[in-house]
């Protein structure tokens, strides 16, 4: 069964690319004790590694640590907080929502213009992020610099909830869901070495893993995202991507990589037999970390699987623990078959 | 050198699928007194041991190509490319995929069904002449490759077919290897011909990091912009093999460039300057592998590359090899 509340602290945990401290120490104190040993790099990625003198393949799984989200960059004059986005966000989601900045969680709200006082054209734009701003309820800008610095976080006010026995929403399922996977599929036994990255900087450019398994180079790497499912209304067969309750997708090609034709097929074969539901993912968009660990050294073979989300890159996304659950057991069935 | 190119081309090989064509070059290098094999990322390393420092020579095997991304309930297909497909040329052009079925690419643009307004290749879909989704998938799936069909043709001394972009490069190569004097040789040779070029440069990566050369030269085309009046570029067809100065990725060695330069005047052999501002080859990755590589490049001048009609002139190809051999020979 999957670990709720494992995947609840990780999803309710602040780690904004750059600040992925908390979600560090969550993963330290569930993995302890199942692996040999774990250790923070450079660039603030966390490596744990089993078994590394056990016989080939060296098998690596990788899942992302940070979130999108915003950074202060500065104040205005009446005690509002500017900012810049860290990772891609659509500015249509910003409005209105309730944010947490820094270590101390300030809470706050990004302002917006009651449609009263909106112009005729102004209800059918939307400002840019550059433009908005953030309110935390200070009275100047003297005010506001005693509980807010410039270079903090700011994170998506929202808690992890169930709405029925298999949805749930919450923040950052994109990729603390691949965090869950990999922490949870790490403690089982296996007779092969076995390296867990979890990386750092995803989203402002899959910096964590460009450097991430140059030290424990792997023959065989796996990616486990949380990965976009436009299954909804309005969106045409051929531009879903993914759907929810389908099962876990498998990545043939996205805009960064080409995985390996015969591991992929090998893990499709396991499903079939197995009879765990599956799906490819049908637009080849977006960027894994699996193109940088893939041209690491003389190179790596590599897959990538993921859980559909919906609403992936904004406050709150929402997904399907079955297909979790079915995303667990194809990859667990899959590195036995190794 | 035609027969090559001509087999070399026919090959069906989009980025990482490129086993097709290593097995002409394997066929075609069967004879030559030299160590070949496939590396870890796919790529196939030539090696001809000798005294001097290891030089490393690339041209890469895949080519751009389409990928099936979808099969509607009419038993059209949807597709994305593989590498820059350049959406303005693909309408009416054919697509052959691996199992040898063919299909013509088309459009869903329903308010300009003649002249559609929108070139996109999410606009477009391929139709493989099945009459349902089940009679497509009995033959095609979802991530399924095609390339564009390899129609050759060749007047005199020019070629027009796909793909020429890099089997021309790939056709120099391995004439280079077949006509190479051991006992001449100054340097350490590796010639590698790589994988997955088209989606970022990435064979070239790996099998750098690998071998770890003094000097790198990639062997690519180069686009020739010699059809417009005045000319966009200094390049044209037929005036030798380009050896490049720049381009969207990189700017050469200059100790390299000079002494390539100083060959082909000693040698007699055409040559021509390239400076472009889009696009890189294999050298740019072999440049900055570990802690860098003095690289050149030496490109043919093909016109409209990424379509199914690229053109190249056979001379700068044999001028190619001519070059490169005074290079690498004492």
């Amino acid at each position: 069964m999957a670990n709720i509340e494992l995947i609840k602290a990780l999803s309710n945990a602040y780690g904004v690319s750059g600040f992925e401290d908390e979600v560090i120490e969550i993963l330290k104190s569930e993995i302890k004790g199942y692996v040999d040993s774990f250790e923070v790099d450079g660039l603030k990625n966390l490596i744990a590694i089993k078994n590394l003198d056990s016989p080939k393949p060296k098998v690596m799984l990788n899942a992302h640590m940070d979130e999108v989200g915003l950074l202060v960059k500065g104040f205005t004059n009446d005690g509002f907080v500017k900012f810049t986005k860290v990772g891609g966000i659509d500015d249509r989601v910003l409005l209105g929502k309730r944010v947490v900045i820094g270590k101390n969680k300030v809470k706050g709200i990004v302002a917006v213009k009651p449609i009263h006082l909106q112009e005729a054209n102004e209800r059918k734009t939307v400002e840019s992020a550059k433009d908005m701003v953030i309110d935390v309820g200070a009275k100047s800008k003297e005010e506001v610099q005693k509980i807010v610095n410039i270079g903090d976080f700011v994170g998506f006010d929202v808690s992890f909830e169930s709405l029925s026995d298999d949805t749930y929403i919450g923040k950052a399922f994109d990729d603390r869901l691949g965090c869950a996977l990999v922490s949870e599929i790490i403690k089982e036994k296996f007779n092969f070495p076995l390296i867990g990255l979890f990386s750092s900087q995803e989203e402002v450019g899959l910096l964590g893993a460009t450097v991430g398994a140059f030290k424990y180079t792997p023959d065989i790497s796996i990616t486990l995202e949380g990965t976009i499912s436009a299954d909804f209304p309005d969106v045409s067969e051929h531009e879903k991507c993914t759907t929810l309750g389908n099962g876990p997708v498998i990545t043939i090609k996205d805009n960064s990589v080409i995985t390996d034709h015969k591991l992929r097929e090998k893990l499709v074969k396991i499903a079939e037999r197995l009879k765990i539901p599956y799906q490819f993912k049908q637009v080849f968009v977006g960027g894994t970390d699996s193109s940088r660990i893939q041209l690491t050294k003389s190179g790596v073979k590599v897959l990538v699987v993921a859980v559909p989300v919906r609403y992936i890159h904004s406050p709150v996304s929402l997904f399907k623990l079955s297909d979790y659950e079915n995303t667990k057991k194809l990859i667990i069935e899959f590195l036995r078959s190794l | 050198m035609e027969d090559i190119l001509e087999k070399l081309v026919k090959a069906f090989g989009p980025s990482s699928k490129e086993e097709k064509v290593k097995g002409i070059v394997k066929e075609e290098l069967k004879k030559c007194d030299c160590e070949i094999n496939e590396d870890k990322f796919g790529n196939l390393v030539v090696h001809i041991p000798h005294d001097g420092p290891k030089l490393m020579l690339a041209s890469h095997l895949d080519s751009i190509g389409f990928i099936v991304t979808d099969i509607d309930k009419n038993g059209l297909i949807r597709f994305t490319s593989i590498g820059g497909l350049r959406a303005a040329f693909l309408l009416g052009s054919r697509v052959l995929f691996e199992n040898g079925i063919v299909g013509t690419v088309y459009h869903d643009d329903k308010d300009n069904p003649w002249e559609p307004k929108e070139l996109k290749v999410e606009k477009f879909f391929i139709d493989i002449g099945a009459k349902s989704k089940k009679e497509a998938q009995a033959l095609i799936n979802i991530g399924t490759e095609g390339i564009f069909y390899p129609l050759y043709s060749r007047n005199g001394d020019r070629v027009i077919s796909p793909s020429l972009d890099d089997r021309s490069g790939c056709a120099v190569l391995i004439e280079l290897i077949r006509n190479v004097k051991k006992k001449n040789l100054k340097y350490d040779l590796y010639v590698v011909f790589t994988v997955q070029e088209e989606i970022g440069v990435k064979g070239a990566r790996t099998s750098t990091y690998e071998i770890t050369p003094d000097f790198g030269i990639a062997v690519d085309v180069t686009s020739a912009l010699d059809y417009t009046d005045p000319h966009l570029n200094a390049l044209e067809l037929g005036k030798g093999p380009a050896i490049k100065v720049m381009d969207g990725g990189m700017i050469t060695n200059i100790e390299l460039r000079n002494e390539l330069i100083e060959v082909s005047k000693k040698n007699k052999i055409p040559y021509q300057l390239e400076v472009i501002t889009g696009g890189t080859t294999d050298a740019f990755a072999m440049q900055i592998t570990k802690e860098g590589v003095k690289t050149a490049a030496v490109s043919i001048p093909t016109r409209y590359i990424h379509t199914q009609g690229e053109v190249v002139d056979l001379n700068d190809l044999k001028n190619a090899v001519s070059l490169i051999k005074s290079f690498i020979e004492k």
